[in-house]
């Protein structure tokens, strides 16, 4: 359990790397700009002024307008929104399933144990993006699908991390010790096992919510994610592709962002990992 | 190497095959609704009589879950995958004209990794801590944080739009390797860089980790030059993590080629893949991610392969 | 290091391995086109969308067909034919010596029994079957003389029918060996035939070497033969790039229907084009048999909400009018009334009605389906009719879910524009037993129009048809399309697209 000392030091330890600290500070920016969307941004981003269309960026509108007139830098500020939601619910709804098929894979053992590894190395067989395509496909567009499909993708790279903490935890003495005084095994999971894998899972996701963003802007972008008109920036950069030649800033801006936000991301989760755990190593 | 071997690394892949084949039947499953009415989908209403009865037919829709899965696993591995709803055409017969691109696709976004990112880390290691370094490193997380259907768009507004120096979208005369291959060059670049930055930062690790080791130490103390050195002994000592990487990224490139296709309209299985999923037909999606799992199964088995070649440590009895 | 670039490599030679023969070297005239979609089939009584028609149109004929302006028919696989006064028995004399391409042997009468006949298989779910059925008996009186009768006049027979999709003859030796292959291994008699198709990519068209030729007066300026022997269909999804590529001269010649490849050629100094308003408009179809578009104040409503002027202008770029685009039976085709009511932009009126009809943001969002090539359009829309308060849900699809939700449907409003030539055909879809619940309120008269064989009397019925359509508003017109081509100068001819997005290859020519 991390004691206060023990905290500041991993504070320290974090604050050490100047990328890490950058990284957290565009993340912090992304967050507030999310938070704040309508303070933001001058116009409503879906929102369509036929006569104002294609404008360039500068002049009246800082990152130019599309073709429906609709204001970019409106839309891209509430795109974070989009951004957010659904990298956040999803990398949720992983690291909770990946727990529990973790934990009870490495708490129960033996066949369960082993019938659940094998499953979720069958889907990381394949690669998050492509399994998220396949688990579309079948549901249809929509928010809410996205964040399942993007969500089951990332079920097995959590289970596998937990089951491997959890057999790291289970046999210490501390667990050995509630067992004895009679826990029930529901109690030593809550109470010993969920607060000791925090490290691990918050490592796990620092380093997948940059892919969960990255296969939601995909998935728009192939236009299997969230519907128009919501301002999605995966979305905009395939509208902004058409008119790519005489407008080319409709689709790069967009796509700006999500490097931006991915790149802080990354640079902030390799801050978090080197700070909690140098062995933990991401993987896709 | 022996045959032995090979079979025997080949069977460990089967349960996997299996699994992979389970999860596609369970997939389509997934969704509320009858099967039927899932693989048909909008195309109720418009599906001939004849069709819908071999579909219910060929998928045995009207048996049980477990006579279904047989029937379904007998008939895929004697290559039947069902008709494709736009057109009739067998799935088999859709997808093979498809198969071609995609893997040209992934071979050279491998190639353009391996060529720039290997010499690029070890160059960044040889001058550690020079400009070298810091901008080889600064690129690799650039691009690590770029998604690919962007880079794409970028790559073709410069290099296709503003100095038109390669073709933009498309794959080229079928069967003219010189015009294939031009249409090949932007799409492999972009599938490619993303594996060049993660190979770029490995080959650096590994290759500081070999140079502090005492051989490569005593090796220059003898006086050899510093770069015969690295070269000899230091790179083929880092090759192992190097091809670890690329195992691994080859899959992520196959399953890469799903935005770049779509990106560059590459008549590939990608672009198929995303093409049957907007047009609902499922009987080629279900073919497609078949294609798809297998092939990433075998990439496996050759970086398998592969790393027992390079290690001798890997036992080949 | 060594033996790992050795696998590599020798993976690299693997995948190139796969590489089919090389195409042969072409010699003649070709012709390079850009194409944004792939056929679905090119089977005739099966073709429902823009992209397969106008390749049918070059691979097969029929008895009779359209007339370059596309306003009436002459006679094409007939030499001649002879309808009856009470508009009943059509006979048709055929026209000797025609091939089928690629050996599938001569052209007789049975040929015309068997593709009508087929047309009613229901096997085959011919959208046209209705139409065909119309047809009593086909009487084979010689090899080159065939008789149709018909249970009852039909004024539009010949452009409807015979001149269109379902009229087309087919080889039956043909479809019996590709079986349902046949859409893509499609044998007509036409000028052109298939000679490589690469999925998704390029379809390569030969001249037909014994093709009959066809004597129209472009036929004649061309020699009276095809001058181009070889047309590359390359299909390119995105429009912009086609238009690029004709800049950059990589193309010849390609049919433009995006506003933002509109855009890019119109710049385009080296880039001739034509533009030709369409038979026809684009509109919403709504599902008006179901709550809330049963009230024709809500569909008045969202025609007042829409500010046609300026979605031409804007979301189309100028590619389009919005003159007679408010009756149903376009300028130019028989019967077309132009002084049906209209309800043009009025923001004020369009929310009055709107609150009158008790719709709102709070009641059922309104589905629009919506291809994904009509995004802008439908966004638009949605915008117009948000302002106007109500609540809407873009439902964007593929084009075989659109086609399949539009013969069933299932929408709440559907962008669609399909162009036809002949008045009946416009009518068709708004009768009781064509869209389940999209409107179906005149068969009656629409039955009357078709029956009716007196010209004076038929306008006079059409008159009454358009001006009931026009007040009730079934679809709610936006805009009449232009047909655009654009073309290398290097192209000649009749390059002009001036009815159905169609082309006639053997009407053109091309100095590379």
């Amino acid at each position: 359990m991390a004691t206060t000392t023990h905290r500041v030091r991993l504070l320290r330890k974090f604050l050490r790397r100047r990328s890490a600290v950058i990284g957290a500070a565009i993340v912090g920016l992304v967050l507030v700009t999310a938070a704040f969307a309508p303070l933001l941004s001058r116009r409503d981003p879906i929102e369509q002024d036929l006569a104002l269309r294609m404008r360039g960026p500068g002049g009246g509108f800082v990152l130019g307008t599309d073709d429906l007139g609709r204001d970019q830098l409106s839309r891209i500020i509430w795109g974070s929104r989009i951004t957010l939601l659904v990298a956040a619910a999803s990398i949720a709804f992983g690291a909770v399933g990946g727990s529990i098929v973790g934990v009870a894979a490495g708490y129960a053992g033996g066949r369960l144990d082993n019938t659940l590894m094998r499953a979720m190395d069958i889907m990381m067989a394949f690669p998050t993006l492509l399994l998220a395509v396949t688990l579309v496909a079948v549901l249809g567009p929509g928010v809410a699908n996205l964040v399942l499909a993007i969500g089951v993708a990332n079920v097995p790279q959590f289970g596998r991390i937990v089951r491997g903490e959890v057999l790291r935890i289970k046999p210490m003495e501390f667990v050995d010790g509630a067992r004895a005084l009679g826990a029930s095994p529901i109690r030593i999971v809550l109470r010993h096992l969920l607060p000791n894998l925090c490290a691990a899972l918050i490592v796990m996701i620092s380093l997948r919510v940059s892919v969960a963003i990255l296969s939601e802007a995909s998935l728009s972008f192939l236009g299997l994610g969230v519907p128009p008109p919501a301002p999605s920036w995966g979305s905009m950069v395939a509208e902004g592709q058409k008119h790519l030649f005489l407008a080319p800033w409709l689709s790069i801006l967009p796509g700006l962002a999500i490097m931006l936000i991915v790149l802080a991301l990354n640079l902030l989760g390799d801050g978090v990992r080197d700070a909690l755990d140098p062995s933990l190593r991401g993987d896709r | 190497m022996n045959a032995a071997y090979l079979v025997r690394r080949f069977l460990v892949f089967v349960p996997t095959i299996t699994g992979a084949v389970t999860l596609v039947f369970i997939v389509i499953r997934l969704a509320p609704g009858s099967p039927i009415d899932i693989i048909l989908g909008d195309f109720k209403d418009v599906t001939p009589r004849e069709t819908v009865a071999r579909i219910v037919a060929s998928y045995g829709l009207d048996q049980p879950l477990h006579v279904q899965y047989a029937r379904y696993v007998e008939r895929a591995l004697r290559g039947d995958l069902g008709f494709s709803l736009m057109n009739d055409r067998p799935v088999l017969q859709v997808l093979a004209p498809h198969l071609r691109p995609t893997l040209m696709l992934a071979f050279a976004g491998l190639l353009v990794a391996v060529a720039i990112g290997v010499p690029a880390g070890v160059a960044a290691a040889l001058r550690r801590n020079t400009g070298t370094d810091y901008g080889v490193m600064t690129f690799a997380v650039l691009w690590l944080s770029a998604p690919s259907f962007w880079l794409s768009i970028l790559l073709v507004y410069v290099f296709g739009y503003l100095v038109p120096v390669l073709p933009m979208f498309g794959g080229g005369t079928t069967g003219d390797l010189p015009s294939e291959l031009r249409y090949l060059v932007l799409p492999a670049i972009a599938i490619g860089s993303r594996s060049a930055a993660l190979l770029a930062r490995m080959s650096r690790s590994s290759t500081l980790e070999i140079m502090a080791q005492d051989f490569v130490r005593t090796a220059r103390a003898k006086g050899l030059a510093g770069r015969v050195v690295v070269y000899k002994h230091a790179l083929r000592n880092a090759a192992m993590p190097i091809v670890t990487v690329i195992g691994l990224d080859l899959a992520y490139l196959v399953g890469g080629t799903v935005v770049i296709e779509t990106v560059f309209a590459r008549p590939g299985l990608g672009k198929t893949l995303i093409d049957a999923i907007n047009n609902r037909d499922y009987p080629v999606v279900q073919g497609c991610i078949l294609v798809f799992a297998l092939g990433i199964i075998v990439v496996n088995f050759l970086t398998d392969v592969a790393y027992a070649l390079l290690d001798p440590r890997v036992r080949f009895d | 290091m060594r033996k790992f670039s050795l696998v590599i490599v020798a993976l690299l030679v693997a995948a190139l391995a796969f590489a089919p023969a090389p195409a042969p070297a072409q010699a003649g005239k070709t012709l390079r086109m850009g194409y944004t979609a792939d056929f679905v089939t090119l089977d005739p009584p099966r073709i429902t969308t823009m992209p397969d028609y106008p390749i049918a149109m070059n691979i097969f004929s029929g008895l009779v067909r359209y007339k370059q302006d596309g306003l009436g028919v002459e006679p094409d696989l007939a030499q001649r034919y002879d309808v009856s006064k009470d508009g009943l028995v059509y006979t048709f004399w055929l026209r000797r010596g025609v091939k089928f391409h690629k050996g599938f042997g001569d052209f007789t009468a049975r040929d015309v029994k068997y593709s009508f006949e087929r047309v009613l298989d229901p096997a085959l779910r011919s959208p046209y079957a209705p139409q065909m059925k119309l047809i009593k008996s086909i009487d084979i009186i010689n090899d080159y003389q065939v008789r149709l009768v018909l249970s009852e006049p039909y004024a539009d027979f010949l452009p409807a029918v015979l001149a269109f999709r379902p009229g087309y003859i087919v080889s039956q030796k043909a479809v019996e060996q590709f079986g349902n292959q046949f859409g893509s291994n499609p044998i007509g008699t036409g000028p052109y035939m298939v000679e490589r198709y690469v999925p998704r990519q390029e379809i390569v068209f030969a001249q037909f070497g014994e093709y009959f030729g066809r004597f129209r007066a472009g036929a004649r300026r061309m020699g009276g033969k095809a001058q181009i022997d070889r047309v590359l269909l390359r299909i390119i999804p995105q429009e912009t790039v086609v238009a690029l590529a004709l800049a950059r001269g990589e193309l010849d010649y390609a049919p433009i229907r995006t506003a933002a490849a509109f855009k890019l050629i119109r710049n385009e100094a080296s880039i001739g084009h034509t533009a030709t308003p369409v038979l026809g408009r684009r509109s919403l179809w709504g599902m008006n048999g179901r709550a809330p578009l049963t009230d024709v104040r809500l569909r008045r409503a969202l025609s007042h909400a829409i500010n046609h002027k300026e979605f031409v202008d804007a979301v189309e770029e100028g590619m389009g009018t919005t003159e007679g685009m408010w009756s149903e039976i376009p300028p130019g085709v028989f019967g077309h009334a132009p002084d049906t009511p209209q309800f043009t932009f009025d923001l004020a009126k369009a929310r009055a009605l709107l609150r009158e009809a008790g719709v709102g943001p709070q009641t059922r969002p309104l589905q629009i389906v919506f291809r994904d090539t009509d995004r802008a359009f439908a966004q638009a829309i949605r915008g117009y009719w948000t302002r106007a308060g109500a609540n809407l849900q873009l439902v964007e699809v593929g084009s075989a879910p659109y086609e399949a939700r539009r013969v069933a449907g299932d929408f709440d409003y559907l962008i669609t524009g399909p162009t036809r030539v002949a008045p009946d055909q416009f009518l068709l879809p708004l009768q009781s037993d064509s869209v389940p619940n999209f409107y179906g309120q005149i068969d009656n008269l629409i039955a009357a129009q078709r029956r009716e064989v007196d010209p004076e009397k038929r306008r006079a019925i059409l008159r009454q048809i358009q001006t009931r359509i026009s007040s009730d508003l079934p679809m709610i017109p936006v805009f009449r399309p232009y047909y655009v081509t654009a073309f290398r100068k290097g192209v000649t001819g009749d390059v002009a697209n001036t009815f159905y997005w169609l082309w006639y290859w053997e009407l053109m020519d091309v100095t590379q």
